[in-house]
């Protein structure tokens, strides 16, 4: 579980990592533009003990020489040493300037003392490591105690000159972005899983069962974007979205109502779609499940019951004017407004005018007594509805058919609203069906799809996945959208709907 | 077959009923010369009533010019008609609003045009010819197709009244293409 929330987390957020990977890169690539390169330069200077004696005199004045090269290493940044090459160097500048871009160091148990330059030309840190060098050496000949012959004891000799080097020593460009983007990289990570934890909605399964114990009945995933065609069932048959809305069709049918809403009729028949929040997508999951259910060979009425806002008939290229409020009214007979649909016999009552008082509308006799009318007419009856926290209209509306469906939108709700939007369904007795939950991310959910389970069915599912959905051919799906959607995408239209074979 | 006691009858409708639907009018009556038992009317939501076709309009018009003059639309015109087609989804809207009863034979021009050409590949060949079951078995199987297709803009034929010459030309072209099309759909 660990790792493979890890995983998705990583998945998820993954423009946090590479975003913040990709700035780090930047910075140090900034860096390292902006900077002035400099140069280093190294020269080694030997010194030896000159006692002209015997074979034990040459150890011990080693021994004394190496003991002594350390002091020989920190003369060389000292004004007595510098100040002569900065008298022929660089009269303008000073011992002090210099010293700190000069260092010198004396490897153990050698007697040499390396002294390397910083200077913003090549030529330049050479020229200084072995003037320096130099004057060293002479310094510490200088201040040797010179030997019974009147010379100094020590001698010093550049043995390695300092020549201009080939490149410059900073910026050094591959550290600093490998390290640009080391940085950024955990900083994205960091970012990653900090907006992990504060991010409370309701991604998947496993977030859902946080917040409800109410079954998912169904998980659409994300439809391609630019495909303007939301009826996938009608439009795209053989499209793995078709596949998600006919599962749950089928899970659906595992459902049975809790109450008989006439004697002797348990059917789950008036089904109202809802949300908690706008835009979860209610409109386009009542469309395709009314589609999926037709395409089943049931007989269907699809209402556009979001009097607020309905989307409906534009969403399926429907005259809208006549509708659900009309025959409320009176102004019509279901008969004379409803509209045909597709291939398989969906019927559509658009929303009609959009009226005044929506809310009592709905609440209206008049509602009660359509609703029962068509649920002794038809096998489904579906119904779009407003979502649930901005208005009463939804709860209104649960109450007057058997089971509501909520559809969560795991990039949307928060799980707060959609809690909120349960809690007032219960307050006012609807049967809660189940959730849908829209927009997850298909592949890191199936397993737990399949694991999860429905009240009073065994543990492992009576749906198993079916095999993975025939694709979509290529030509469907690489084709430019066009107006008129190509024939072989549509299946025959199957004969007159028969009262399905429930 | 017995014959309707009333000729299978298309409504055409626009707003002012001078430019747009009295050329529809006159480019289905002259194609259906031939054909009985077919008759093709228009009205506008918010006619000139009274007044003749737009001038501009009836210049580009190559066949007769309708009998009748620019008159107000009511609902009964809508509820004795077999198929209603409008101009824009607007006035699409406007008419099943004064007649709700009228929404499932009601299209714009363009709209029907399309949908017709789809329905007409699937319908019964039995009923082949320009007899009226085959025109009505059309209407009927027409908005099935609407998922088949995107409803936008293009739908749409644009008010020309007032405006300058090309703007006639544009819109007559456009409804003459619609009503051709529509012709052959409905079998000649
Ligand atoms: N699974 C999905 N994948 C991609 N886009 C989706 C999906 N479901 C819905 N949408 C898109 O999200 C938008 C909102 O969807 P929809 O209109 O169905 O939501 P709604 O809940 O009915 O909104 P409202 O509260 O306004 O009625 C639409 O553009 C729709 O196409
Ligand atoms: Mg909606």
């Amino acid at each position: 579980m660990g790792l493979r929330a890890n995983i998705d987390t990583a998945r998820r957020r993954w423009r946090w990592v590479v975003g913040l990977s990709l700035a780090g890169v930047l910075v140090a690539a900034a860096l390292v533009s902006t900077s002035a390169p400099t140069y280093r330069a190294s020269a080694s200077v030997f010194f030896s003990l000159d006692f002209g004696g015997s074979a034990s005199d040459l150890v011990q004045g080693s021994t004394y020489a190496q003991n002594q090269v350390t002091s020989f290493a920190a003369l060389a940044t000292t004004p007595a040493v510098l100040q002569s090459v900065v008298d022929e160097l660089d009269p303008g500048s000073t011992a002090t300037a210099l010293a700190t871009r000069v260092s010198a160091q004396a490897p153990t148990d050698t007697v040499l003392v390396e002294v390397t330059a910083t200077d913003g030309s090549a030529a330049g840190a050479a020229r200084i490591a072995n003037a320096v060098a130099e004057s060293l050496g002479r310094q510490v000949e200088a201040l040797a105690p010179t030997g019974a012959d009147g010379e100094p004891n020590i001698e010093a000799t550049t043995v390695t000159p300092a020549e201009a080097p080939a490149s410059a020593a900073t910026p050094r460009v591959v550290l600093t972005l490998v390290a640009g983007l080391l940085v950024g990289l955990l900083l994205g990570i960091g970012c990653a899983f900090a907006r992990e934890t504060l991010d409370n909605r309701v991604r998947d399964v496993a977030a859902l069962a946080r917040v409800t114990p109410l079954p998912v009945l169904g998980l659409i995933g994300r439809r391609r974007a630019g495909d303007g065609r939301p009826v996938v069932v009608e439009a795209a048959p053989l499209d793995p979205q078709a596949e998600f809305y006919r599962q749950l069709r089928t899970n659906l049918g595992f459902l049975e109502v809790s109450a008989e809403r006439e004697p002797g009729d348990r059917r789950l028949s008036v089904i109202a779609v809802t949300s908690s929040v706008p835009g979860e997508g209610k409109s386009t999951v009542t469309a395709n499940l009314a589609a999926a259910l037709a395409e089943g060979g049931a007989r269907v009425l699809l209402v556009d019951a979001d009097l607020r806002r309905p989307t409906q008939a534009a969403m399926l290229g429907l005259e809208g004017a006549a509708g659900l409020t009309t025959v409320l009214r009176g102004g019509a007979e279901l008969a004379d407004v409803v509209q045909d649909w597709g291939s398989s016999g969906l019927q559509v009552l658009a929303s009609g005018a959009c009226p005044p008082n929506p809310g009592e509308l709905l609440s209206s006799p008049a509602m009660g007594r359509f609703l029962t009318q068509q649920r002794a007419a038809w096998d489904f009856v579906v119904i779009d509805t407003p979502p649930l926290l901005p208005v009463a209209d939804a709860a209104i509306l649960s109450r007057l058919v058997d089971g509501t469906l909520v559809v969560a939108n795991a990039r949307l709700v928060r799980r707060h609203q959609l809690a909120e939007a349960l809690t007032g369904l219960a307050q006012v007795g609807a049967h809660q069906l189940g959730i849908v939950l829209n927009m997850v991310d298909r592949e890191d959910s199936a397993y737990d799809y399949r694991t999860d389970r429905l009240p009073g069915q065994a543990r492992r599912r009576p749906w198993r996945r079916r095999p993975r959905a025939v694709p979509p051919t290529a030509a469907a799906r690489h084709a430019p959208p066009t107006r008129v959607l190509a024939r072989d995408e549509v299946p025959a239209p199957r004969g007159a709907p028969s009262r399905s074979a429930r | 077959m017995t014959a309707p006691p009333r000729p299978w009858a298309v409504l055409v409708v626009c707003t002012g009923n001078i430019c747009r639907s009295p050329a529809a009018e006159a480019l289905l009556t002259a194609a259906w010369r031939d054909t009985p038992g077919v008759a093709a009317s228009s009205a506008g939501l918010h006619a000139r009533v009274g007044e003749p076709m737009a001038a501009p309009m009836a210049e580009l018009l190559d066949v007769p010019l309708p009998g009748s003059r620019a008159r107000q639309l009511t609902p009964s015109m809508v509820r004795q008609s077999d198929l209603v087609l409008t101009m824009t989804r607007d006035q699409r809207a406007r008419v099943v609003t004064a007649e709700p009863s009228a929404v499932r034979r009601t299209f714009t021009l363009r709209e029907f045009v399309e949908l017709a050409e789809l329905a007409v590949v699937d319908l019964d060949p039995a009923l082949d010819g320009a007899d009226v079951q085959r025109r009505t078995a059309l209407v009927r199987a027409a908005p099935r197709f609407r998922g088949r297709r995107t409803a936008d803009p293009e739908d749409d034929i644009a008010d020309p009244y007032g405006r300058d010459r090309k703007a006639y030309e544009t819109a007559m072209s456009e409804v003459d293409e619609a009503i051709g099309r529509l012709v052959r759909a409905f079998g000649g």
